[in-house]
């Protein structure tokens, strides 16, 4: 796959916290859509329950937004399900084991991806998964 | 300052989803695209938002390119929109053509320093640009010069601006 080598200059001192911050507002947006699909609501109907302008609503849906932790509160009480969870001191000292993540992506023509995860001491939560299933071992 | 107006599109980078093209005026050394990068690849106050820039990029190549990505900037009739709808931190502006979910053209773009685009001679130019070529690329679909087949512009990819 081409890729552009002024692009890739900038990819090589990317900081990481980058890819953090866009891999989050992205997939909290695409969960943020299923959920609105799921409800059957458009972005005028979400900026109508929240009390937002649609104008808003389409910056929050852009992928690239810094939402607030009471914005997603908000959002959360509208579509009534979660977007997000926080690993608790408890839930991070249980996992001394290997544990195996298996994420399917099958909302929004995202490509079925069946690959392990191998990930050590830590949950992880694709937000934008429908299903999620993780093996202990 | 180009003395060329004939322009070819050119594929800038590929991902599963997306085909990201640029374009190129006849005789330049740089694309468009590149010419927006080394504007400010060396301006420590952009090196954020070109970070961003280049994530989502990546992001929306894995993903497909969603209107919702994308800002309109243009007409009704025509796709030409900025990338990355919101950037919290900056008043950067990339322009592009959302084709499709799965070829999006990146031109070029600027610092925006005035409260619309059309405000800013350059912003200004670089949009009225990129509806030209909209309509161009338009134009030849509808007169089967120009194809998509598997997320790639088939057939004619010059213009005359």
């Amino acid at each position: 796959m081409k890729r552009n080598s002024l692009l890739d200059r900038i990819r090589k001192v990317r900081a990481k916290y980058i890819d953090i911050f866009i891999d989050n507002s992205y997939d909290l947006s695409t969960r943020i859509q299923y959920l609105m699909d799921v409800k059957g609501f458009d972005q005028k109907e979400l900026a109508k329950k929240l009390n937002k302008n649609e104008s808003e609503i389409s910056k929050w849906m852009s992928g690239s937004h810094n939402y607030t932790i009471k914005t997603l509160a908000k959002i959360e009480e509208v579509l009534g399900s979660k977007l997000l969870s926080i690993c608790t001191e408890e839930e991070y000292k249980q996992k001394t084991e290997v544990v195996i993540i298996y994420k399917e992506f099958l909302y929004n023509n995202i490509k079925v991806d069946k690959a392990p995860i191998n990930i050590q001491n830590q949950k992880s939560y694709r937000l934008n998964a429908q299903k999620f299933k993780t093996l202990h071992c | 300052m180009n003395l060329s107006n004939n322009i070819t599109l050119e594929i800038f980078e590929e991902y599963d989803e997306v085909t990201y093209y640029t374009f190129r005026f006849l005789g330049d050394e740089f694309s468009e695209a590149e010419k927006f990068i080394l504007n400010f690849i060396d301006k420590k106050e952009f090196e954020e938002d070109l970070g961003i820039i280049t994530k989502m990029i990546e992001k929306i190549g894995k993903s497909g390119a969603e209107p919702r990505n994308f800002r309109n900037v243009g007409k009704m009739r025509d796709d030409v929109a900025s990338l990355p709808e919101y950037l919290y931190s900056s008043k950067l502006r990339l322009y592009v053509i959302h084709i499709s979910k799965n070829i999006v053209i990146i031109g070029n773009g600027g610092y925006k320093t005035t409260k619309t685009y059309n405000e800013d001679p350059f912003l200004d130019s670089c949009v009225s640009l990129l509806q030209t070529i909209d309509f161009k690329i338009k134009s030849n679909i509808k007169y089967n010069r120009l194809s998509i087949i598997n997320r790639k512009l088939v057939g004619n990819l010059s213009y005359n601006i």
